[in-house]
């Protein structure tokens, strides 16, 4: 099966309900927008293909419920998420404040190295704005995220949204890789040579046919003299992720 | 002389009395007489004179004094004459005097009346005269003062009355010139009248119209309350408000309606009012008048027809407004109402055919008209207008007389464009709805919101009215709003039927119609399209679903509301129902199709980021990222389906169901998706690491489906989407390919759901990886016997995979009768490479073409009837001698294995002449079997293996056959020949061929194994369906009695006795035989007494209905359900196309089961079917127990023997019964038996009490 990307990033959409957070999936992935408030129930996912550096990254952006009676299903989704926005509502003061509340929820529940970014979305109703852009500003530095103002009806900065989520997340990746891989090839060496490296791990399996029941005694990777592509160390580092919770 | 005499007297007297002329002839007759008749004659004629004259003086005396007195009175009367005259004369002249005067005065009177005369002519001319004038004066000043008409009278009086009396005249003359010119001048002028008229009318015409058409449309608009309230007071109060002018108007029109009068006076006179039509008239009159009445009357028509078609043509913009079209209308309108006028008031200007005629050009004019124009129109109101137009223009022709029928047809017509326009408005309007609606229940806070909802949206629900506030309808915002638009639209729909003449049944027809249009086309559309908009996600889909179910039910009510509307009671009317419950329901399937396929699409969004190694060596024990991640979305998507907020009533079970075919639909294509991944063709190679991770993800989709995401699953239902990858993938990690391929084919395998092609396909990747990875490491695997081992494996399991992926099953007795007949032709037999490596190259079954042939004619003497001849008494001995120990046996017998036993000692003791030891006997029977259960093996020679066990078990029966047959051989000069082995040596001999010490083994093997297993399981079924069904044993122990062969264990052959005593003696001989039975097996194989050889081949073959019995057990039960052929070439076969080198296996028990001949009277176990003549004849491929052609079974006729022997003495010596509560199941693969030996059976001997006594 031939793989039509390098990438695959995880991000989630979170925030106060009716803050826009399915309308801004919606213009990211379809460029479209429906103006009826449709609340989402329980979880959705979109999946859009962008290209950064020359790679093609697969986006699988989840859109969680804002209710909090779907909270249980939502927090699920935080801990495989790679990159997190926070959605707040310029027009809704309270929607803001409960954008401390969201980041405590990612704290709980995310992994610690979770790229994350707040929106303040509806930027197109100026007139409505209970909440100063400066005042996001000010939210966004003293967490030390990103932060940017979007419209999904006007098409504002969405884009610019993601696409910054995404580079952040593949520069966090590049970095742990190079920390990784210290020993050998680079990813220079690696973007020239396109075909798949194998990550070999000798593992011993020990069979029970009888029973089919397979028990892996999983031994430690041995990395010395292998050499990783950026996307093996990715995996890599998912399944150590994976391997720690 | 006498006689000449009176001759001459006679012609004196002719002479005097005739006329002189004639006295020639006379004279000439006397001188011719005779020459002196002469003198005589003249002397005669002389006397005569003499006479004569004598006569005359005589006279002349007499007459002279009278002479003389007559003078003298003569002389007296002169005197007296003259005087006369004197007097005379005198007189006249006296009166020639007077006469004078009067001749002049005379004259003066003839003058005076002559000119008297001429005067009074001249009177008289003069008096005819003066009219003329007095008439052409009047002419002339009447032409002066226009009165034309007037003009042409006097013309026409002048001309016809006075003119002609006087036309000698000059100035009549000039006069008569003048008149035409006059006429004609006249006639100008009219005609200059007419056009000036012309062109009034047509200006007027409009206002002619629209005045008429404001008329009919008042009188109906009174005539209708009138209608109803017949004596009410109209008139004044009713029209207050209007101008005098127009109430007394109606008051004329209402009157006369009333009364009923001709309403058409009443109109013209305002046609009358507004036109002056005497130029009409006048000029029709003159015309006519001229004689030229019908120039002018086609002059007229034409102008008239002309204006018509101008009238008739629309303006171009006409259809943008209302105007326009009432213009038009008036402007027609206008146009026949002067017509109508014109027909009714002049004679014969234009006639009704004419108007008729016009009418109908104007009629398809308009129709033709109206129709583009109104195609045009997309605004309902407009149309609605439009409508009312026609309607009033309809109905003011209809007034005027005019069929109008058209236009109400055409009125339908435009009810359909007035539909479609309300339609798309329609579609319009609820497209918005859908847009606005959120698509969560509608919260109602308090009664009032509750009322308000209901007052709009008919929702019952007791179990919703117990709920406290606030609560939540479970219908969305839309569901009420839509109902409410298609109320609206059946409003607007009516509105069009109103005043179009028609009952109301069809106006709730064509309401209902028209609904149904609306409900199954527009709002059905604009369903679909909703149903397919992006952001239309799962739980709006399901929201629509609750959503139509609540519209579906609202239709009884829509039902009900156009009945009131119509009046039409809908138990009388069956007419058109609504059938919007198909759309509805349209949608609903629609809907829950979508929840799928955006489950699917979503499945696929998670497959496509699945990022397999597949050469990864081994898992790391982890299910997937993608798969936990889709197994985690579908798990809250299922949760947040099953909770939707309307759970309390019949809803939540409708969509309970939605989620659970919804789980199934997603499972499905979650497997099926997986399968895909491993068997796209673009993956070539697959390590078992990734399989084991594979499989790791399949686990955890069965996790899934075993945790009932959705409520309402029946066990493991769910589950079973995963069984074909489930059992695909533990075929791959038990690595269990013999017992796959073992069982093939059979219901109770492990891998039934596995394909033999899927299997293939994966292995070859699996394969190709192994490759890949021991090239890699070969320096490692070339020390790695396992690998190669392995690899071995794969390659052989790939080619029995090949095999059965490649495999033609054939049944029936046309296409049997082919492939069997086709034997070295069109197919060549096929066995299994195991059987070929255990069997030996030497054997019948493996030998093709001539080889065949020649083997065949060899082993053929081994089964001639001298040869059977000689095997039968032994056969039975060895028959009856089992059979005693089986009814000695206290305990249960299994059936199969016993039969095996004694089929195994038949072709041990009988076809190959073997003396054995019991125990050297059991151990060869134990070792044969080895050989037969591996005969079909996986052909790989590796320790442990099937192939491995067979060939040992072959090498040491190998091993014994030799010392048998070199000690036989050693015998043989001896004995006479009476085993197979020896009618084999010989007839080799014969055929000038000598068999090797190989080929004498593995033929001797070959007849074991032909003779052992089928024979065995043909008897056990022998048994079993002779158990099953008595009635037929008992038929079989009557032939055999009538056979007289029942006796036949009799002691004494010395004839026959009383039954009693038979079996007395039978039973005696039994129980002494008993206790010796060991020792008499020892010398089994010695001669046989002569009280045993009343068996042969002929009476044999005289119990017919035991051979029927025989043959409908093999019918029933064949021991070889078919057999494989190879295609030699490609060939067609009942119009399929088999492709050279593939398999086809031919099924003897399909055949058998199927053929039509057997399908009567019941296709069950009946013996009788083969007794009726003729069936054989049928078709000798309908039944096929021995196969047939070239290769059918050699030993055909030995085995029929063997088992007739058994059936004899199974029927004659003992009784049986099953010793296990139910039959046991048979199993068909490779030969037909009782699945674990489960034929277990109780043999007693018969009459057992009687033996016992003895």
């Amino acid at each position: 099966m031939a793989k039509t990307y390098d990438y695959l990033f995880k991000l989630l959409l979170i925030g106060d309900s009716g803050v826009g957070k399915t309308c801004l999936l919606f213009r990211f992935s379809e460029d479209a927008f429906n103006t009826t408030f449709i609340s989402t129930i329980g979880i959705d996912f979109k999946i859009r293909t962008i290209e950064l550096d020359g790679k093609k990254i697969k986006l699988q952006i989840w859109d969680t419920a804002g209710q909090e009676r779907f909270r249980t299903i939502t927090t699920a989704y935080y801990r495989g998420a790679m990159g997190i926005m926070l959605v707040y509502d310029i027009t809704n003061e309270k929607s803001f404040d409960n954008i401390k509340n969201w980041i405590r929820n990612i704290e709980e529940h995310a992994s610690s190295d979770v790229e994350r970014m707040i929106l303040g979305n509806k930027c197109d109703m100026n007139e409505k704005r209970q909440v100063s852009k400066e005042k996001g500003e000010k939210l966004a530095i003293d967490y030390g995220i990103k932060f940017l103002e979007t419209s999904a009806k006007s098409s504002i900065n969405v884009e610019e949204a993601f696409f910054t989520l995404a580079r952040d997340i593949m520069t966090k990746l590049n970095r742990k890789m190079n920390d990784n891989s210290s020993s050998g090839a680079g990813s220079q060496s690696l973007r020239n040579n396109t075909t798949k490296l194998l990550l070999r791990a000798p593992l011993n399996v020990d069979c029970d046919t009888q029973n089919t029941k397979w028990i892996l005694l999983t031994k430690p990777i041995d990395l010395s003299g292998s050499s990783f592509s950026d996307m093996e160390a990715m995996k890599w580092r998912h399944k150590c992720n994976m391997a720690t919770n | 002389m006498a006689e000449s005499l009176p001759e001459h007297d006679r012609i004196l007297q002719e002479i005097e009395s005739t006329d002189t002329a004639c006295v020639g002839p006379t004279l000439r007759s006397v001188y011719d007489d005779q020459p002196n008749a002469h003198q005589r004659f003249m002397e005669k004629l002389d006397a005569c004179i003499r006479n004569h004259d004598r006569e005359i003086e005589k006279m002349c005396n007499f007459h002279h004094q009278g002479f003389v007195d007559a003078i003298t009175e003569l002389l007296k009367v002169r005197a007296d004459a003259e005087k006369l005259k004197v007097q005379v004369t005198d007189t006249n002249r006296r009166l020639q005097d007077a006469g004078k005067e009067v001749i002049a005065q005379t004259e003066e009177i003839i003058r005076c009346r002559v000119q008297q005369r001429n005067i009074t002519t001249v009177v008289e001319k003069l008096q005819l005269c003066l009219p003329v004038l007095e008439m052409y004066s009047k002419l002339k000043e009447q032409m002066n003062v226009k009165r034309y008409y007037s003009a042409l009278k006097t013309m026409e009086q002048l001309e016809n009355l006075y003119l002609p009396r006087v036309s000698q005249y000059r100035f009549c003359q000039i006069m008569i010139e003048n008149l035409p010119k006059l006429r004609e001048e006249i006639k100008e002028i009219s005609m200059s009248d007419l056009k000036d008229f012309l062109e009034s009318i047509r200006k007027h015409s409009d206002k002619i119209g629209e005045t008429a058409m404001k008329q009919a449309q008042q009188q109906k608009t009174f005539s209708a309350p009138l209608q109803k309230q017949n004596n009410v007071n109209y008139g004044r109060n009713m029209c207050l408000g209007r101008s005098r002018i127009l109430e007394s108007k109606n008051e004329i029109t209402l009157k006369r309606t009333f009364e009923e009068d001709d309403e058409h006076e009443e109109e013209v006179l305002t046609a009358q009012d507004l036109v002056d039509f005497s130029p009409v008239y006048r000029c029709l009159h003159i015309y006519s008048v001229l004689g030229d009445g019908e120039i002018f009357e086609n002059y007229y028509r034409k102008q008239r027809r002309k204006q018509a078609r101008l009238v008739l043509q629309p303006q171009s913009s006409m259809h943008e407004t209302v105007e326009g079209y009432r213009r038009y209308f008036s402007q027609i309108v206008g146009f026949f109402v002067v017509e109508d006028h014109i027909l009714h008031v002049t004679q014969g200007l234009v006639t009704r055919t004419y108007t008729d005629e016009l009418w109908n050009m104007a009629l398809s004019k308009i129709i033709a008209v109206l129709r583009t124009h109104s195609s045009y129109c997309s605004d309902p109101d407009l149309v609605l207008e439009l409508k009312n137009l026609i309607v009033v223009f309809a109905d003011t022709l209809q007034g005027y007389g005019f069929p109008v029928n058209r236009l109400f047809d055409l009125l339908f017509e435009i009810r359909d464009q007035y539909n479609e326009t309300l339609l798309k408005k329609w579609s319009g309007l609820f497209r918005d709805i859908f847009e606005a609606d959120n698509y969560s229940p509608i919260p109602v806070g308090n009664e009032e919101e509750y009322k308000t909802v209901i007052s709009k949206f008919p929702f019952q629900d007791p179990e919703f009215d117990k709920q406290s506030f606030p609560k939540k309808l479970p219908m969305s915002q839309s569901v009420p709003q839509i109902y409410i638009q298609v109320k609206e639209f059946i409003y607007a729909s009516l509105k069009f039927s109103e005043s179009l003449h028609r009952s109301s049944t069809e106006i709730d027809d064509m309401l209902r119609k028209s609904t149904n249009l609306l409900l199954t086309r527009t709002l059905s559309s604009c369903l679909q399209n909703l149903i397919k908009k992006p952001h239309i996600g799962l739980t709006e889909l399901v929201q629509i679903i609750i959503n139509t179910t609540h519209l579906e039910q609202a239709c009884k009510y829509l039902e009900d509301f156009i009945s009131n509307i119509t009046n039409i009671s809908q138990v009388t009317v069956h007419t058109a129902r609504l059938y919007g419950l198909s759309t509805f329901k349209d949608a609903r399937h629609a809907a829950e199709g979508e929840i799928y396929t955006k489950l699917n699409q979503k499945i696929d969004e998670f497959i496509q980021i699945a990022d397999y190694d597949w050469t990864m060596s081994e898992s790391d024990g982890r299910a997937s990222g993608y798969l936990m991640d889709l197994i985690n979305f579908l798990r809250s998507t299922f949760q947040v389906f099953t909770h939707l907020p309307n759970n309390n009533n019949d809803h939540a079970a409708m969509s309970g169901k939605v989620a659970q075919t919804a789980c199934m639909s997603a499972c499905q294509h979650l497997s099926t998706s997986l399968m895909q991944m491993l068997l796209d063709s673009e993956l070539k190679q697959i390590s078992m690491g990734a399989i084991q991770q594979f499989n790791l993800d399949v686990i955890q989709c069965e996790l899934f489906a075993s945790s009932e995401p959705v409520p309402g699953f029946q066990g493991d239902t769910l589950q079973l989407a995963f069984i074909d990858l489930r059992q695909l993938l533990d075929l791959f990690m038990v690595w269990d390919w013999s017992t796959y391929l073992a069982d093939y084919g059979q219901a109770t395998s492990k891998y039934l759901r596995v394909n033999p092609s899927t299997a293939l396909t994966l292995l070859e990747k699996v394969h190709r990886g192994m490759k890949d990875s021991s090239k890699k490491n070969n320096i490692f695997a070339q020390f790695r016997k396992n690998d190669r081992d392995k690899q071995k494996l794969i390659e052989t399991v790939v080619k029995q995979l090949r095999s059965l992926v490649n495999v033609v099953r054939v049944t029936g007795a046309e296409n049997i009768r082919k492939i069997l007949l086709g034997e070295h032709t069109l197919v060549s037999t096929q066995w299994p490479q195991s059987t070929q490596i255990i069997l030996g190259s030497h054997t019948l079954l493996g030998s093709i073409g001539d080889l065949h042939r020649q083997r065949r004619k060899i082993l053929a003497r081994v089964f001639s009837r001298a040869a059977l001849e000689s095997y039968l008494p032994r056969i039975q001995k060895v028959v009856s001698w089992e059979l005693q120990g089986w009814c000695m046996e206290p305990g249960s017998i299994a059936v199969y294995s016993s039969a095996k036993t004694l089929t195994f000692r038949i072709a041990a003791q009988i076809l190959l002449g073997l003396r054995l030891e019991e125990k050297q006997f059991k151990d060869l029977a134990r070792t044969f079997e080895q050989l037969v259960e591996n005969l079909f093996s996986l052909p790989l020679n590796i320790p442990f293996s099937g192939l491995r066990k067979g060939i040992k078990a072959r090498d040491m029966l190998h091993e014994f056959m030799e010392k048998a047959i070199q000690e036989k051989l050693k015998r043989n000069n001896t004995e006479d020949h009476s085993d197979a082995l020896d009618f084999i040596i010989n007839s080799a001999k014969e055929h000038g061929k000598e068999f090797t010490m190989q080929e004498l083994k593995e033929s001797a093997i070959e007849l074991i194994f032909a003779a052992f297993f089928t024979t065995a399981s043909a008897s056990t079924s022998l048994i079993l369906l002779l158990l099953k069904h008595p009635s037929v044993t008992e038929k079989i122990r009557q032939e055999l009695m009538s056979h007289e062969l029942y006796q036949r264990c009799e002691c004494c052959p010395a004839g026959p006795r009383p039954d009693t005593l038979t079996t007395q003696s039978k039973d005696n001989e039994k129980s002494l035989l008993h206790p010796t039975a060991k020792d008499a097996r020892k010398d089994q194989s010695q001669p046989l007494g002569p009280r045993e050889e009343g068996i042969n081949l002929e009476k044999l073959s005289r119990l017919s209905y035991l051979d029927c019995v025989i043959k409908e057990v093999l019918r029933v039960l064949p021991p070889v359900s078919g057999g494989y052929r190879t295609a030699l070439q490609t060939f067609e076969l009942n119009g399929y196309q088999i492709p050279k080198g593939w398999s086809v296996m031919y099924s003897i028990r399909d055949t058998h089961e199927t053929a039509t001949v057997y399908q009567s009277p019941l296709s069950g176990f009946d013996p009788d079917r083969f007794s009726a003549a003729g069936t054989e004849a049928t078709g000798r491929f309908h039944y096929i127990p021995f196969g047939g052609g070239a290769r059918s079974c050699i030993g055909k006729e030995l085995a029929q023997a063997i088992l007739k022997l058994l059936a004899i003495e199974l029927v004659s010596t003992a009784r049986w019964e099953l010793a296990t509560p139910s039959y046991p199941t048979m199993q068909t693969v490779p030969i037909v038996h009782p699945v674990d030996d489960g034929l277990q059976l109780y043999f007693h001997p018969l009459q057992a009490s009687c033996g016992s006594e003895a």
